[in-house]
């Protein structure tokens, strides 16, 4: 376990700055994501820290140890991989085993902890199948303990639960936040699921074309978004401008009513309704300008139609100034 | 159903197409006509001529030998080519590869003269050495198409794993590398064992005299006067092939299907 230090980052392909001056300081024992659309250098991110890349320029720092020079085998990290990488011809023990036996454990010792590793995602029963016998959501348990009995100072997750159908991934990110809390590792986790990343991590860095747009905790990043980017690519956003400022209002923060209500801001035409259960979300033409609002469906909620005349309106405090 | 009948007895014509020549050879290896002529009366006479026939056996045994030595080099150069390949830029890697295929598109019997030319022009004998070397010449290619096929579908994240996880790049080779490609190295060392085992112009150009090949021999015995014993030396020769195959497929298991199969 490890505080792991970033200090202006960079990695050029060709003429392609991939990262781009990126600083970041993460505390020992925290999840954090590292969330943006493909091609915004996360990956290239992560491989850094694992050391399959070199930056160019920059550091990083696990506790305060530069490990730039330190090649992947030697820098103590836990990897899972989207396809998992589990090897196809050891069973899930040998598997689980392998990092243990480079480090030079004695067999029983081995065996102890790759049981306890065993143990902890569940997977007992299946200790001597092959990879190909199991199914998705177990070989990606396979792939997290094999990760985790080493010990790593600081595990390193790629895009990996991406290919797990949508129940199974729910399923499974509660369970590798509960897992990653009793051990206490310090964790980077790439994803482009915005969802994901609010549901698993103590820190989200949203990046964008090479360079870091925002860093806070998924409360901070939602509702203080600083730019367009960042609120938009996390939640959906209406944007205003007042003056020659950039305003951004979350769907949700809307009211909408047939009546005049008092903090309404614009009248418009209901262009759009969609029903999913416990939401409605309405589009609004208003004023020239496209509005969406969600409402939480109640039964004591107005009928509002398709064409319907409607005021909508918000308080002052869910209106987030953006940076140009 | 005049379909299914249909396509059934096109299955039958190509199998019988491809497999009646070896299956008279085969039959007429236990006939007792000298002129492998009809009618047919069982005999296990040549095979008894065969044990005693020295010279039959010894070029047997050369070639045996010589196919060897060219499987194995084969799969060794073919192996550590195509993971060295995969280091060097897409334009080197592709350059490299067309260089080591090129062989395969030039007729043997031009590769062997080319040889034999070479051979003179650096004023030396003929000697097995080059006749080891010009199987690997033409062989080298098969085992590589094979192992290609193989390597190019692993998971690279396989290899970054077990780095990862602490291993140096040696243990990974041995302990993930090697198992994963081992079933195509087989593969491509029998393609290439097979090759050469069956060349006949490379031998007959670079052969010191006094030694001689199977096909050597079995292309001498057609001008000089031709027995049965061949069909029973053949017939040896395809029964030794077959049960290597079912070893080896055994062994192997899938992942071997799958190698000559071409797929992953």
């Amino acid at each position: 376990m490890a505080k792991v230090t970033i200090k202006n980052l960079t990695k050029v392909y060709g003429e392609n700055t991939v990262v781009s001056n990126i600083s970041v300081e993460v505390p020992d024992g925290t999840l954090v994501s590292i969330l943006g659309p493909s091609g915004c250098g996360k990956t290239t991110t992560l491989r850094m820290i694992a050391g399959f890349e070199i930056p160019q320029e920059g550091e990083i720092y696990f506790d305060d140890q530069p490990i730039t020079g330190i090649p992947v085998n030697k820098r103590n990290i836990g990897m899972v991989f989207q396809s998992y990488a589990l090897f196809p011809h050891m069973t899930v023990k040998q598997n689980i085993a392998y990092g243990l036996e480079q480090r030079k454990f004695t067999k029983s010792e081995i065996e102890k902890q790759v049981n306890t590793a065993l143990k902890m995602v569940h997977m007992e029963e299946y200790a001597n199948r092959k990879p190909k016998q199991l199914s998705g959501g177990q070989q990606q348990r396979v792939a997290l303990a094999r990760a985790l009995v080493i010990k790593p100072r600081v595990l390193l997750l790629d895009e990996c639960l991406s290919a797990l159908d949508k129940k199974l991934r729910v399923e499974m990110q509660l369970e590798l936040r509960k897992i990653l809390e009793e051990t206490g590792v310090t964790t980077f986790f790439v994803t482009h699921d915005q969802e994901e990343a609010m549901t698993l991590s103590d820190y989200i860095i949203v990046m964008n074309n090479g360079i870091i747009e925002q860093i806070g905790t998924p409360l901070e990043i939602y509702e203080k978004p600083k730019n367009a980017f960042v609120a938009s690519f996390l939640g959906k956003a209406n944007f205003f401008e007042q003056g020659n400022r950039l305003y951004a209002v979350r769907p949700e923060k809307v009211s909408i009513s047939k009546e005049r209500m008092e903090n309404a801001k614009k009248k418009g035409r209901v262009s759009f309704v969609t029903y999913s259960g416990s939401l409605t979300s309405y589009t609004i033409e208003a004023e020239e300008k496209t509005v969406v609002v969600q409402q939480q469906n109640t039964s004591l909620q107005e009928q509002i139609n398709k064409g319907d005349e409607v005021y909508i309106g918000w308080e002052k405090e869910s209106q987030i100034p953006l940076e140009a | 159903m005049i379909k299914s009948i249909g396509m059934k007895l096109y299955v039958l014509l190509t199998i019988l197409f491809l497999y009646t020549p070896i299956v008279v050879l085969m039959v007429m290896g236990f006939n007792e006509s000298r002129y492998n002529s009809l009618p047919f009366r069982f005999s296990t006479r040549w095979y008894e001529e065969l044990s005693q026939n020295a010279t039959l056996l010894s070029a047997a045994e050369n070639s045996f030998y010589l196919a060897i030595v060219t499987g194995i080099i084969c799969v060794i150069l073919a192996t550590l080519f195509t993971l060295g390949a995969e280091s060097l830029s897409k334009r080197a890697e592709g350059l490299c590869r067309s260089v080591m295929m090129m062989p395969m598109s030039i007729p043997w019997l031009i590769m062997g003269l080319s040889m034999l030319l070479m051979i003179r022009f650096i004023d030396m004998d003929k000697n097995l050495f080059f006749v080891a070397a010009g199987h690997v010449v033409i062989s080298l290619p098969y085992a590589m198409l094979v192992l290609q096929a193989r390597i190019h579908s692993i998971d690279p994240a396989l290899e970054e794993m077990s780095l990862s996880l602490g291993a140096d790049a040696w243990t990974t080779f041995r302990k993930i590398t090697l198992p994963a490609i081992a079933p195509a190295m087989v593969a491509g060392g029998f393609l290439s064992f097979m090759i050469s085992f069956d060349n006949f112009p490379i031998s007959y150009f670079l052969m010191p005299s006094g030694i001689s090949t199977l096909p050597i021999e079995i292309q001498s015995s057609i001008k000089f006067g031709f027995t049965p014993e061949i069909n029973a030396i053949s017939t040896i020769i395809i029964g030794i092939s077959l049960a290597c195959l079912a070893i080896v497929g055994l062994i192997m298991g899938r992942s071997f299907k799958s190698v000559l199969g071409g797929g992953k």
